[in-house]
């Protein structure tokens, strides 16, 4: 807990600089009308979003349900040809009868380093987005603590799997902040995603996957419920 | 300032001397050029596609002004929500606290490494050698800081730190690292630092970061990359640093999705970076990844004497580097022949706010006052205004003798031919914009422009021109 006074005193001199008394409420200028695309239907925004994701480089597939999705996975992973998944509890089941691919879980309670180099030697991580974002093609990832999310199964493997309910597009961050606003609580870590890792660097040529995946693979679903 | 700053400043080579030595640099003109053109365009694009542009920008100063006229409140509120979530919230005046305060969590911690995340704040107060100088490695985790460390050297952009570096000085600091050669192919490049960068990151002790925006309402600290660097700084090591500027806070969520809209398609066009992580506290219960401590330094540094002051809208920027990618200075010097942290026109302005005129008197001269910094920005800081004000005040405080004054002729942008600057002032703004180029700059020359734009694109003048200043401030002191 920082020292009461030193905060006080580094407020204070904030206070003293702009030459009135502290406020004791404010309130932040009014940005209405601003979400003017709520009119549009869910059609809309899922055709938007996969668009947006396609030109941030992520590939984007429809799937009808849960049982074609499991179907796809299982073909997408024996194509890439990858040996090992690492994945989040949740999305676990996705992989049942998987065959011949090692399939690692995310504990929170196993060894902390020990399951950090096992998501580093892994193929692919696949998780499930809470939001997608259609005017960014974004994903918003919430690592929430009581579902044991861990935030290196989204960023160590190279390829990173994502299943997405179309039921759960929003046209863009501010509906979705909203909600955010509305909890009293905020989750430790939120990620918004939108396709691979990219950087310019190098003579401002681009190289996708420097830190986090270099390839981001997107299921939408359109009839969800695991 | 620490004393090792103090050395490196002085052993900093006069501003006439690294303006020269950049101009006489082929390679930096030529990346420098290709790197404003390509960030400017995507700029533009990004512009046209959100449509009404104009209302985006006035939201967006409307909400950084409304913040930082209240800064006291939502910085109160802002460290009082980190703390609520679990976090260790510091303050630190000057630059030296900064440093103690990292020193005290380093051996508290005994820790031996750190990697770190791009952050302005950490530069400002030279964070890396002091700390090394402790026997504590830092790692730069942005591939372009990377490089720009492996090589000894300071960014020159701050979204593209090193522009000035070719690939093959690239695949030279490579293959040291290596110990082989590598080739010079980017995928080949990058996967090297991939690598090597996955071993630090796991071994690392702590993470350090600055912070892009603090959310008040939930003490979040939002952090925006494209490589996902800050990711891994926050995923990997048990202890989390961030080092953020006081000014640095958006209210509420709703006012971030405006502000990050801003700041992305200003800075390269993107409607979105990679990432966008927002960390609330350290790791949970339950939770087996992320920091068990985080620690928020907020840092002053110079900062709160802008408030109340005709400058108090200099902390609005929101470091997109816009205003860098139009510059004709920029341009024309790149961004080490500034000398601090900041290059272009927002380091012109902040740079002697932060750290006073002392040293510094040339700054407010490296700009040709057209303007064009101020149309760019994303939050509408009148930084050419700015620039104006601070000649006007280091004439008052008689913070600049005249033979400094020379020394920006040496830059050899303007100053040098102010016979065509009066022309081209006096004509440019009659003539000058059917012959600028979409992005403003004048191609071709009529008449006395002629041999200067043969050589170099000109700027459209200003209409408080450069040379008017000249001779009424100027001369008088001379
Ligand atoms: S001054 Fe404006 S344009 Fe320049 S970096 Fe800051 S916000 Fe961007």
């Amino acid at each position: 807990m920082v020292e009461a006074n030193r905060k006080q005193q580094f407020l204070q001199r904030i206070t003293e600089r702009l030459n009135r008394p502290r406020p004791r409420q404010v309130t932040p200028p009014d940005l209405a009308p601003w979400d003017n695309h709520s009119e549009e239907t869910k059609a809309d925004r899922v055709g938007r979003f996969s668009e947006e994701a396609e030109q941030a480089g992520a590939e984007v597939r429809m799937v009808r349900d849960e049982q074609s999705l499991r179907k796809l996975i299982d073909s997408d992973l024996k194509k890439d040809g990858f040996k090992k998944v690492l994945t989040w509890k949740e999305t676990a089941p996705l992989l049942e009868g998987t065959e011949g691919i090692q399939v690692c879980i995310w504990e929170p309670d196993r060894d902390r380093m020990a399951q950090l180099r096992e998501a580093e030697q892994s193929d692919v991580g696949l998780v499930r987005a809470e939001w997608g974002l259609a005017f960014t093609g974004t994903l918003v990832l919430w690592n929430d603590e009581k579902r044991g999310r861990g935030r290196a199964v989204s960023l160590l493997p190279p390829v990173l799997y994502v299943v997405l309910d179309a039921d759960h597009i929003a046209s863009r961050m501010f509906p979705v902040l909203k909600k955010i606003e509305n909890k009293n609580k905020m989750v430790s870590c939120l990620n918004f995603i939108t396709g691979p890792s990219r950087t310019s660097d190098i003579e401002n040529d681009l190289s996708l996957g420097v830190h986090g995946p270099g390839r981001v693979q997107i299921y939408v679903v359109e009839k969800a419920g695991v | 300032m620490s004393i090792e700053q103090q050395i490196s400043r002085k052993q900093r080579p006069p501003f006439h001397d690294r303006t020269k030595e950049a101009i006489e640099h082929p390679f930096l003109q030529k990346a420098v050029r290709y790197t404003q053109d390509r960030l400017r365009g995507g700029k533009k694009r990004a512009e046209a596609e959100i449509g009404n542009w104009e209302e985006w920008r006035l939201k967006a100063e409307a909400i950084r002004r409304h913040t930082v006229e209240h800064l006291d409140v939502y910085l109160d509120q802002f460290t009082t929500n980190v703390e609520n979530a679990g976090g260790t919230v510091h303050f630190a005046d000057t630059s030296q606290e900064v440093l103690d305060l990292v020193t005290q969590i380093v051996r508290k911690k005994e820790a031996r490494s750190i990697v770190k995340s791009k952050s302005m704040v950490s530069e400002e107060v030279d964070l890396n050698h002091v700390m090394e100088q402790q026997g504590v490695e830092v790692v730069e985790s942005d591939l372009g800081e990377y490089i720009v460390q492996l090589a000894d050297e300071a960014p020159s952009h701050i979204i593209v730190p090193a522009i000035h570096k070719n690939r093959q000085e690239i695949t030279r600091l490579f293959s040291k690292e290596a110990g082989k050669l590598l080739s010079e192919e980017t995928a080949e490049l990058t996967a090297f630092a991939r690598k090597r960068m996955r071993e630090k990151f796991l071994q690392a002790d702590i993470g350090i970061t600055g912070c892009n925006f603090g959310v008040a309402e939930s003490g979040s600290v939002v952090l925006v990359t494209n490589e996902g660097n800050a990711r891994m700084s926050t995923t990997l090591p048990d202890t989390h640093i961030v080092v953020m500027g006081m000014e640095r806070i958006a209210p509420r969520w709703r006012d971030l999705d405006v502000l990050l809209t801003m700041l992305t398609r200003s800075a390269t066009g993107q409607k979105i970076t990679s990432y966008v992580t927002a960390l609330t506290g350290p790791r949970r219960e339950g939770e087996a990844d992320g920091p068990k401590e985080m620690h928020v330094i907020v840092v002053d540094n110079g900062r709160s004497s802008m408030l109340g002051t005709g400058y108090q809208d200099v902390l609005h920027c929101i470091r997109c580097g816009a205003c860098i990618n139009v510059c004709p200075v920029y341009r024309q010097i790149g961004g080490h022949a500034y000398g601090g942290v900041y290059p272009g026109p927002i380091g012109a302005v902040l740079t002697p706010l932060l750290e006073g005129f002392e040293g510094w008197t040339e700054l407010p001269y490296a700009s040709s006052l057209c303007g064009a910094c101020t149309d760019a920005c994303p939050v509408r800081i009148p930084l050419h205004e700015r620039l104006l004000d601070l000649r006007a005040d280091e004439v008052e405080t008689k913070q600049t003798p005249w033979s400094e004054r020379l020394a920006f002729k040496g830059f050899g942008v303007l100053a040098e031919h102010p016979e065509w600057f009066e022309k081209a002032a006096v004509m440019g703004h009659w003539m000058g914009k059917p012959l600028a180029d979409q992005e403003g700059f004048l191609q071709k020359g009529p008449g006395p422009l002629k041999g200067w734009t043969d050589s170099r694109d000109l700027p459209i003048p200003a209409k408080t021109s450069f040379r008017k200043w000249w001779r009424k401030e100027g001369k008088q002191d001379g």
